[in-house]
């Protein structure tokens, strides 16, 4: 297999994002004396390089590396970016909640970095062998990061059940990589489409999916999520909500249209995904109506956007809509990851400025945005913008996601799916608004202690608010750079 | 082996093995007594070191040792054997009794089935694979899968203890010992013990001082790492066998015998079989690594396999390498005191480790940067190394030894046996 | 039919398991034979130097261990990278040299990281 310095060159983001990690690793063993606030602006400088290198890397053609193993295309510079910019809010959101706490260590950093760095590669795989590779570099950090704050018994129970179902779908995924194996002799995606294949394909197609669904918390694949969400350090959610999210929908999508885009095959799969979004759909935003706790309900409409997600995804399925709607879906899958990336990371941030410190049964409950419009006006208006766009509320950019998406499922002929899929963010405005009803009409309760306000947490509310309204006034920027990422090599 | 049946069935029955009809038979007859031969091999191997490691403890420790059945006590072992088979066999009533039987199964298994890769001289392999040495250190993890059964099945505390701490022994030595094997398939270009073996041969079409297996062909004087390594891998392999000074998963002291505590009778002798047998493992894969194997000095690999003679010298060559192996580590057995566990977890992490990745990469570096000298420069500094790291030490120690026997008005003597 | 030498070196290792397994069984069946068999009772408690045995041994025990099964698979691993690396190095030369070296590097910095985190001291 020839190597050559340009192949190496093209992994310059992940290769920062390694070396960040193993520096940071460092600075905890030989700096560990000093003050660490110099830990999260190195992970914050090596994110943003990378986030420039795959801005840098944009107009270049696809190009294959390693004699087939992986890509550099549009498709995996976009979600490469999105990813490093979910990673970058994640690490400011790091520095903001943890340094209160007197828990920030390097690792946390390093971690956070090296599951970038699995994400990364996983969204230019092209190779069922690098999927897995890729897979595993992003969750084995991403167990351990669940870990991290391990105060009481629920980060635990969390790190523990998100690592052993994370375990089972690898397993899920493996097996079916193998049956496909077994069906076409390749293990590339362009060699397996070419090489198509009888039943043994369909099963290994089947295990795929439902692998990768684990990852992406698509119901019923989603029992895991509220648990692990909420034990986890909120960071570290906001984080998995984020990136491992965007990449495994990435390479979900890459894999299904790649590979078994052939229109015999896409038409076993596409009713596959549509049920599987149709289903997440309904049950994520069912679900989140009747949490009070608003991480939980978080968890439920980060579930609930998978199926819109998957909306997408089964819009490209290229046996009913042609090359230029495949296009289109694609495209509006990218929008949404970037959309729903910023959004539901500075979602996040909200709740890891108000969550309650020290030990508590509930430090997530609704009654800790209670008058916040009073006390912090700023950061309460910044919130509403922020669940505005998570309900698909015009000006944001939440809006225009869903927007295109459902456009891209009525032009691939999904009318019905498109109609269910507003439907179901109909529902969903009832639990968005609750909390910016309860921040503006609601009195703070008596005795309770607001959290002190920290400027990184502060930083990260108001910039991805203003970023998510200045996207959702102006979205032709990000939705043509979307509309020309979609050349997904080999499909 | 099929070689060597081919090279019979054309000598004796003048038959063409490629049409003989019953040339498969003959391989499968070949192979059965081969395995046959091994296992006894081993068996009676380790038998004969407990003996002589019992009398040269004794003459280490000023004493006689087995003395009373046959001549200096060598039958000591057949008798130990016979009074272990008609022991009673003991199972403790609240062990788990399947894998409690199983166990020692696995840890005989695992050590004999290293002898389907070690030569023991030209052409006298049961079967000379391209992966032999990783095939070797993979069979002997049954080893301590096998230990690992014997101790959590006892169901006592002393056993439990022991086998974990052998588990975490073995495995830790498993990466020192793994890279220090490094540096010789890298030296060679290959997995296979033969071709190991053969590429210490010298240049080819070397003259009577370059070829074959003098000391300065060997891969232990090839270059600083190497000889390094050497080292590296003995002391790795001594922790791996769990041999004094490493012998803390059965330190009688403390731990009573370990993993071993709850046996008796045959399924006791099975794990001091295996400890023995381990010392002729350790040995030989030493001495085919960095000792030249059963190259012959002067004499070029090539000529070796056309002649029964040269080929029953290179088995002798193979042997007596490897008893003086196996006599240094007896010697370093009633030497050196036990370490502690702490003591042990330092030298393999803290040394070893570092200590072998640095070598491996050096001697990578090492390869590339003397690749384009001409052979005869190479075998000039494979000389000048050898004088340096073997021969001048050998001198000294020697100088240094008379010395003291002098200083002490000592003797050497060979006759109290 | 499947001649023997097509099996390469993989008959002599079958064989010469089963000769080793059985000679192993052999020898314990005779002397399950020869031996004598005791009454039950105190017999078979298990060896405590000589007290009665308190509980059961299968208990929990120090988390040292587990910490050495997984320095063990990370630097295996890197082992087992290494033999292809090693057998095939005289034609990978300098690009080789490199990747590996890079390659051992990080596994240099993840040793130094659990060295400085005290993991492999084995008393605190």
């Amino acid at each position: 297999m020839p190597v050559s310095l340009a192949d190496i060159l093209a992994l310059l983001p992940e290769i920062l994002l390694s070396l960040g990690a193993l520096l940071l690793m460092m600075t905890e063993v030989f700096l560990a004396g000093a003050r660490r606030g110099y830990q999260a602006l190195l992970a914050a400088l090596f994110t943003a390089a990378a986030f420039a290198a795959f801005l840098a890397q944009r107009g270049g053609g696809p190009r294959v590396l390693f004699g087939g193993f992986a890509v550099s295309d549009g498709f995996a510079l976009f979600a490469g970016a999105t990813i490093c910019a979910g990673l970058l809010v994640t690490v400011v959101l790091g520095a903001g909640f943890l340094a209160p706490r007197s828990a920030e260590r390097g690792e946390f950093y390093a971690l956070a970095l090296l599951a970038a760095a699995g994400m990364c590669l996983l969204v230019r795989a092209e190779d069922l062998l690098f999927v897995f590779i890729a897979l595993e570099l992003m969750s084995v950090p991403t167990y351990a990061l669940v870990a991290y704050l391990r105060t009481g018994d629920r980060p635990s129970e969390a790190a523990f059940k998100y690592f052993l179902l994370g375990a089972f779908s690898s397993a899920l995924f493996l097996y079916g990589a193998a049956l496909v194996f077994g069906a076409t002799g390749r293990t590339s995606l362009s060699g397996i489409a070419a090489a198509g294949g009888g039943k043994l394909l369909l099963a290994g197609l089947a295990l795929v999916i439902a692998g990768l669904s684990f990852k992406i918390a698509a119901v019923p694949f989603h029992m895991w999520a509220p648990d692990v969400y909420e034990g986890a350090s909120t960071p570290v959610t906001a984080f998995m909500a984020v990136g491992v999210k965007a990449a495994s929908f990435a390479v979900l999508t890459r894999i299904l249209v790649t590979a078994f885009g052939a229109p015999a095959l896409a038409a076993v799969w596409q009713p596959l995904v549509v049920a599987l979004a149709l289903l997440t759909m309904v049950f994520g935003n069912l679900l989140a109506l009747t949490q009070r706790n608003v991480k939980r309900m978080l968890a439920y409409s980060s579930v609930a956007h998978a199926g819109y997600l998957l909306v997408a995804v089964a819009a490209a399925s290229r046996g009913f809509s042609g090359p230029s709607a495949r296009g289109e879906a694609v495209s509006s899958l990218l929008f949404y990851l970037a959309a729903y990336t910023l959004t539901t990371a500075g979602a996040f941030g909200a709740l890891a400025a108000l969550e309650r410190m020290g030990p508590d049964p509930q430090p997530w409950d609704l009654d800790r945005f209670a008058g916040l419009a009073k006390r912090r006006p700023w950061a309460a208006a910044a919130t509403a913008m922020l669940m505005l766009s998570l309900a698909g509320i015009p000006p944001t950019v939440g809006f225009i996601g869903k927007l295109l998406v459902f456009k891209a499922a009525v032009d691939a002929g999904l009318v019905p799916l498109a109609i269910a899929g507003v439907l179901a963010s109909v529902v969903g405005l009832y639990y968005y608004l609750r909390v910016v009803v309860v921040m503006y009409m609601q009195p703070a309760p008596l005795g309770s202690v607001p959290t002190p306000a920290s400027w990184p947490l502060d930083l990260v509310l108001v910039a991805t608010a203003t970023l998510v309204l200045l996207f959702g006034l102006a979205p032709a920027g990000l939705a043509n750079a979307a509309l020309s990422s979609t050349g997904l090599l080999g499909g | 082996m099929q070689p060597l049946a081919d090279q019979l069935i054309r000598s004796w029955i003048h038959a063409d093995p490629g049409a003989w009809p019953y040339t498969q038979a003959v391989y499968l007859l070949f192979m059965l007594i081969a395995g046959a031969l091994l296992t006894t091999f081993t068996a009676v191997f380790s038998g004969i070191v407990s003996w002589y490691e019992r009398r040269l403890a004794g003459r280490m420790q000023s004493r006689i040792g087995p003395n009373r059945v046959g001549p200096a006590g060598f039958l000591v072992w057949v008798a130990d054997a016979l009074k272990l088979i008609s022991k009673e066999d003991t199972i403790p009533g609240d062990s788990d009794h399947a894998l409690f039987r199983a166990g020692p199964y696995f840890v005989v298994t695992g050590l004999v089935l290293t002898f389907v890769a070690l030569p023991f001289g030209d052409r006298l392999i049961a079967a000379d694979m391209n992966l032999g040495l990783f095939y070797i250190l993979s069979v002997t993890a049954l080893v301590v899968v096998g230990l690992i059964m014997s101790a959590w099945s006892s169901n006592s505390k002393w056993s439990l203890v022991g086998g974990i701490r052998s588990a975490a022994q073995v495995v830790s030595y498993e990466i020192p010992a793994g890279l220090a094997i490094m540096v010789p398939v890298l030296l060679a270009g290959s997995l296979s013990t033969q071709g190991i073996i053969r590429a210490q041969g010298g240049p080819a079409g070397g003259s009577f001082f370059l070829a074959g297996g003098w000391p300065w062909n060997w891969f232990v004087f090839d270059d600083p790492m190497a000889f390094v390594s050497f080292f590296v891998f003995l002391t790795a392999a001594l922790a791996e066998g769990n041999r004094t000074p490493f012998d803390l998963p059965e330190a009688e002291s403390e731990l009573v015998s370990g993993y071993n505590t709850e046996y008796s009778g045959m399924r006791f002798s099975f794990f001091f079989l295996t400890e023995w047998a381990n010392l002729w493992v350790m040995s030989a894969l030493a001495t085919l690594l960095f000792l030249g194997g059963w190259q012959i000095p002067g004499v070029a690999p090539e000529v070796i396999g056309h002649s029964a003679a040269l080929v029953f010298v290179s088995f002798l060559v193979f042997v007596v390498k490897t008893v003086a192996l196996v006599n240094v580590v007896i010697w370093l057995r009633w030497t050196l005191p036990r370490i502690r566990v702490d003591q042990m977890m330092v030298l393999c992490w803290k040394y070893l480790v570092p200590i072998e990745m640095a070598a491996v990469l050096l001697t990578a570096l090492w390869m590339l940067g003397f690749a384009h000298l001409v052979p005869a420069a190479q075998s000039a500094i494979h000389g000048v190394f050898f004088l340096a790291a073997g021969a001048v030490p050998l001198v000294l120690f020697l100088r240094q030894t008379f010395a003291n026997l002098r200083l002490t008005s000592d003797r050497v003597d060979l006759t109290n046996w | 039919m499947l001649a023997v030498s097509q099996l390469g070196s993989w008959l002599p290792i079958a064989l010469l398991f089963l000769v080793a397994a059985g000679l192993a069984l052999a020898l314990a069946s005779v002397s399950a034979l020869v031996g004598p068999r005791r009454a039950r009772g105190v017999h078979d408690e298990s060896f405590e130097c000589g007290s009665e045995a308190i509980g059961s041994a299968r208990e929990r025990f120090g988390v040292k261990f587990y910490v050495v099964a997984l320095l063990f698979i990370v630097f295996d691993v890197e082992g087992v990278f290494l033999y292809p690396w090693a057998v095939l190095f005289r034609e990978l030369a300098w690009p080789g040299l490199a990747a590996m070296g890079f390659f051992v590097a990080t596994l240099a910095i993840g040793l130094v990281y659990v060295w400085k985190k005290g993991a492999l001291d084995w008393e605190h």
